[in-house]
């Protein structure tokens, strides 16, 4: 699951050409124009920057000659900045007296040659002031690109784009002081060259941050190996800067900085030279990761930037000032049992509520009704509720709100802490009367109340307080505003069937946030986690964490999942002396926490799925259709290209008994999951009744002592996901159960009696049916019917038996091969070999002679049996025998037997 | 939104050409007249929106708007006859004080905005002066 950074359709470039007046968008490849007569220009959904030749030959010519003038006039202004200083310290001195014995100094302080001096030392400070400051008064800033909307985006690539509905700008006057400085550096008789331009950005500090951060090495032995040389970037007329300079201008809009720095313009290289695009491919990178990195870089820096009040650059939020709480009342007793969320958030740097800016926007509207202001955030566990009222508290401190909301507290309800207070006091009733009245008298509060449910009379009951019954009239005739949050399945149970809670408050739904946001949620931890666990967290890392957590951490919700996942892979870096944490680390530490080892997490995990087929081909014989079937979808699951919305395959077995359908699943268990005993095994013959439901769902309701201790398979599933699950027989199934394979194959998951939600997505489902059974065996005593056709005629037969939807949702059918006597004879073999090996443990040494997998195979051989008279044939003949002659004494360990042809003649 | 124009004037034209530059005078000129103008056109501007900012700190630090508006309330919200005398009185003696401190603050940022008017020339007037008594 890729993250969606939000790049596209931010800017676009296009360009144009004098000579044959043609306009054109540039779309995958970058081009770099050289002929002053073709152009560069770059649009954002308001803004036009262009950037021209003459601007170019203005800057190559004369910005260097100014720096110059700049830099002698500074060194001017210093020097005469000494003599400054001491003249202003004689003539403090002279106040006391000091030099009236000297008379050379006094007379020279007293002379115009000394007042001349400390004149010019004076307006040397003016003049470095006005150097020092002048960017920093008027600092550049590049807009914000707003998304352009398709609709213009396809008018603009067919027709072209109306000048004048937009702002033009030239590209020129953001560039920074750096980056004009590296291109006029680079730039001799006319020409630049992009090897030594890339050689000296490369060596900037801010810039190797940048590649630490994104866990890049770049020197000069790397960029030596992925032949990074004058060739792959080569040396381009001056003219060619417009092209640079548009680039890099559309990498700074992209990753929000005011201006155009240098890592823009790195960025710009990277993404034009197919060279050093794969140069960060051979480095498990891209310029995705590269760009996150910038705007990361560029997002600190305006956090740091925005919070001087003094800045007139920066807006500015009235918060109330000292006189504030005169306007509004006192919450004496109702302090005893809140928090006050303004202050809470106030000690803290993170930014909460980030990616639930719709509901923040709801739930402000909501609050600042005139009645009925009351709101419920309703949502799964994790998703943020309580993360979007705290982000409310810290707008409200900010100022960032709406009239209706500022100046407003937050409060927090802390029900235990009210239930322990009210049993101190004798009159529950007035007690909570008076915090009610204070609370209406205040003004200027938000009560929250985080899990509602426990004031509902019939939940409380349940938890065993009887404050509900008292507190809950109060709530639905408030008059104050009140945020309440509560779960989905909570909000049903206990919210639904009150018409008047319903009707007091306002339902907002808050959903998961994207997988963007979460990024933007971890970067924002970044600077606290790398303090407190004393290592440095690259951003691929951050990627990583959001993109497992959103696969394989079901049971919670971005972004806790992730913020999580995160936090325990920093604790485990911490204890395990890791310093810089990778993505590698994050998949370690989910793989061990889930007992599953994680795609991508290691070389050898590849290298096994390589081997796969030969590996399940090695214990499971005939059947190499399946085998083949299967091993290609784990590819899938593996390599990332499949749904991650559904499981990683789901089959369906046919054939006759004892041809390998459940041994097959088991092995795919033990090679792919590592655990055998694990598999998940569904007997479906069980659910052959309607009321059986119950049983396949989890039991609801009424939980007797008994049903509360069965195990139902999505208590199974839910304790261990990664898995192969087994559905036997499914033919003998009730139709009603087989449509919750309809959810469990579309969706990859099953919502239980109790409406928990249970994944399927990391399972490998094999259902298994004996239907056609008769027909394929049939095949192998008749001569007129081939195999061919008995397979047809078999898969006939199921589509009359299942439903086609059903069979349309299953990744392949596969009819296993009933065994001929060569497989029974290979399947003799193996379980010989399985024997030895367990005789081995004993120190005993099993031989047998080529010919006794072929005596057991023709001996054994029931048709329409499969395999399994062969295991009952090797344990009654040999295994018996064996166990025979070792009680007797006559076999001891170390020693060798050979299986006699007696034992099983 | 602010742009630099390092190289152009505001209106985008060139200011400096390639031919003229080699003057080190042309130079100098530019040079003074990007000081001279930062000093009396964006620094003053500057200036104002500062003293804007300082004149809305004040006031919402010293809650003096926030008190006008709210100058009937009651202290604390205790709607007694108590509270509404009180609150009203408490703001009255508090009222006039913040405001003269908002004052205060204002005009002194009023000053500093002429004396930095006044700097260079001032200071051009005293370099010339000393040496004229040299």
């Amino acid at each position: 699951m890729a993250i969606d950074y939000g790049w596209q359709n931010r800017t676009l470039i296009g360009f144009h050409s004098k000579d044959s007046n043609t306009f054109g968008v540039v779309q995958k490849e970058y081009p770099i124009l050289t002929k002053e007569s073709e152009a560069l220009f770059l649009l954002t959904r308001d803004q036009f920057f262009t950037i021209s030749t003459p601007q170019i030959s203005n800057v190559l010519t004369n910005y260097l000659r100014y720096q110059k003038f700049y830099d002698n006039l500074r060194l001017i202004a210093n020097v005469l900045l000494v003599p400054g200083l001491v003249i202003a310290f004689g003539y403090l001195l002279r106040q006391f007296g000091l030099f009236d014995e000297i008379d050379i100094v006094k007379d020279f302080l007293s002379s115009g040659i000394s007042d001349a001096l400390f004149g010019l030392s004076i307006f040397s400070v003016f003049l470095l002031w006005h150097d020092y400051y002048k960017d920093k008064s008027h600092p550049v800033r590049l807009p914000k690109a707003e998304k352009i909307s398709l609709n213009d985006l396809e008018e603009i690539k067919a027709t072209g784009f109306k000048f004048g509905r937009y702002a033009h700008l030239e590209a020129i006057n953001y560039l920074n002081d750096f980056s004009l400085d590296i291109i006029c550096a680079n730039t001799n008789k006319n020409e630049i060259n992009i090897y030594n331009l890339f050689l000296e950005l490369v060596s900037y500090p801010q810039i190797q941050e940048i590649f630490k951060r994104a866990n890049i090495q770049v020197d000069g032995e790397k960029l030596t190996e992925a032949a990074i040389d004058t060739e792959n970037l080569p040396t381009y007329p001056s003219t060619s800067i417009r092209s640079l300079i548009i680039y890099s201008l559309n990498e700074a809009l992209l990753t929000l900085s005011r201006d155009i720095k240098p890592e823009h313009m790195v960025l710009a290289l990277f993404n034009v030279f197919p060279s050093l695009k794969k140069f960060l491919t051979t480095q498990n990178s891209s310029i995705d990761i590269l760009r996150e990195v910038v705007r990361y870089h560029s997002y600190e820096f305006e956090k740091r930037a925005n919070t001087n009040p003094f800045n007139p650059n920066v807006q500015y939020y009235r918060k109330g000032g000292i006189a504030e709480s005169w306007i509004y009342g006192h919450i004496f007793i109702l302090e005893k049992f809140s928090k006050n969320l303004n202050e809470y958030v106030a000690r803290y740097d993170d930014i909460f509520g980030i990616g639930h800016e719709d509901e923040i926007e709801n739930l402000v509207s909501v609050l600042g009704k005139v009645s009925n202001k009351n709101a419920l955030l309703i949502g799964e566990p994790g998703v943020g509720k309580s993360s979007l009222i705290l982000g409310i508290a810290q707008r409200i401190n900010r100022g960032d709100v709406p009239l209706q909301i500022k100046d407003k507290r937050i409060l927090q309800l802390d029900i235990n802490g009210l239930i322990a207070f009210s049993s101190k006091e004798k009159n529950t009733e007035t007690l909570v009367a008076r915090a009610a009245q204070e609370l209406e008298n205040a003004g200027d509060v938000i009560l929250y109340i985080d899990e509602m449910q426990e004031l509902i009379p019939s939940k409380a009951q349940d938890s065993g307080h009887s404050l509900a019954g008292i507190l809950l009239p109060y709530i639905l005739d408030s008059k104050f505003p009140i945020i309440g949050t509560v779960n989905h399945s909570d909000y049903k149970r206990y919210f639904y069937s009150i018409e008047s809670l319903r009707q007091t408050f306002t339902n907002i739904e808050v959903s998961e946030i994207s997988a963007a946001d979460t990024l933007v949620i971890l970067q924002t931890k970044i600077v606290q986690l790398e303090r407190n666990f004393g290592i440095y967290i690259t951003l691929p890392a951050l990627i990583s964490t959001v993109e497992l957590a959103q696969r394989y951490v079901k049971e919670k919700k971005l972004p806790s999942s992730a913020v999580q996942l995160l936090e325990s892979a920093c604790s485990w870096a911490q204890s395990s002396g890791v310093q810089t944490l990778t993505d590698e680390h994050i998949a370690k530490v989910l793989s061990n926490q889930k007992g599953f080892s994680i795609a991508g997490v290691k070389a050898e995990e590849s290298t096994k799925l390589m081997k796969l087929e030969e590996a399940i081909k090695e214990r499971v014989v005939g059947q190499d259709d399946a085998v083949f079937a299967i091993v290609e979808s784990l590819r899938r699951a593996h390599t990332d290209i499949r749904n991650p919305n559904k499981p990683i395959g789901a089959f369906l077995f046919m054939g006759p008994t004892g041809v390998g359908k459940t041994y097959l699943a088991k092995v795919v268990a033990q090679e792919y999951f590592d655990k055998e005993s694990d598999m998940i095994r569904v007997d479906m013959s069980e659910y052959q009744e309607v009321s059986s439901i119950e049983k396949f769902l989890g039991d609801s309701g009424n939980r007797s002592i008994n049903s509360q201790n069965a195990v139902s398979l999505i208590d199974k599933v839910k304790l261990n996901p990664y898995t192969v699950i087994l559905f036997d027989e499914i033919e003998k199934a009730h139709p009603q159960i087989l449509d919750l394979f309809l959810q469990i194959f579309d969706e990859g998951r099953l919502t239980s009696n109790l409406g928990e939600v249970v994944d399927f997505t990391n399972s490998i489902i094999v259902c298994t049916s004996n239907i056609g059974s008769r027909i394929l065996l049939e095949s192998l005593s008749n001569n007129k019917s081939t195999w061919d056709e008995a397979k047809d005629r078999a898969l006939i037969e199921l589509r009359q038996s299942i439903r086609p939807e059903l069979l349309n949702r299953f990744d392949k059918v596969l009819v296993f091969h009933p065994h001929d006597i060569d497989n029974l004879s290979e399947i003799s073999e193996l379980l010989l070999q399985e024997l030895a090996k367990r005789l081995s443990e004993k120190s005993i040494n099993l031989t047998w002679n080529s010919l006794i997998p072929q005596l057991i195979a023709s001996k054994a051989n029931e048709p329409g049996f499969g395999a399994r008279p062969i295991k009952r044939y090797i344990q009654e003949n040999i295994e018996g025998n064996i166990a025979k002659e070792m009680v007797e004494g006559e076999i001891v360990a170390g020693e060798e037997i050979e299986i006699k042809e007696s034992w099983i003649i | 939104m602010e742009q630099k124009n390092i190289l152009t004037s505001s209106g985008g034209q060139k200011v400096l050409n390639e031919d003229g530059v080699d003057n080190l005078l042309v130079v100098f000129t530019y040079a003074i007249k990007d000081f001279l103008y930062w000093w009396y056109v964006k620094m003053p501007l500057w200036h104002l929106r500062m003293l804007a900012r300082i004149s809305t700190l004040v006031d919402d630090n010293l809650s003096i708007s926030l008190l006008f508006k709210n100058f009937f309330l009651p202290w604390h919200r205790d709607f007694s006859f108590i509270g509404y005398t009180f609150g009203i009185l408490i703001k009255v003696i508090y009222l006039p004080i913040a405001i003269i401190g908002y004052l205060f603050c204002n005009v002194m940022y009023l000053f500093l905005i002429l004396v930095w008017l006044l700097l260079p020339p001032a200071t051009l007037f005293f370099i010339l002066r000393s040496i004229l008594n040299i």
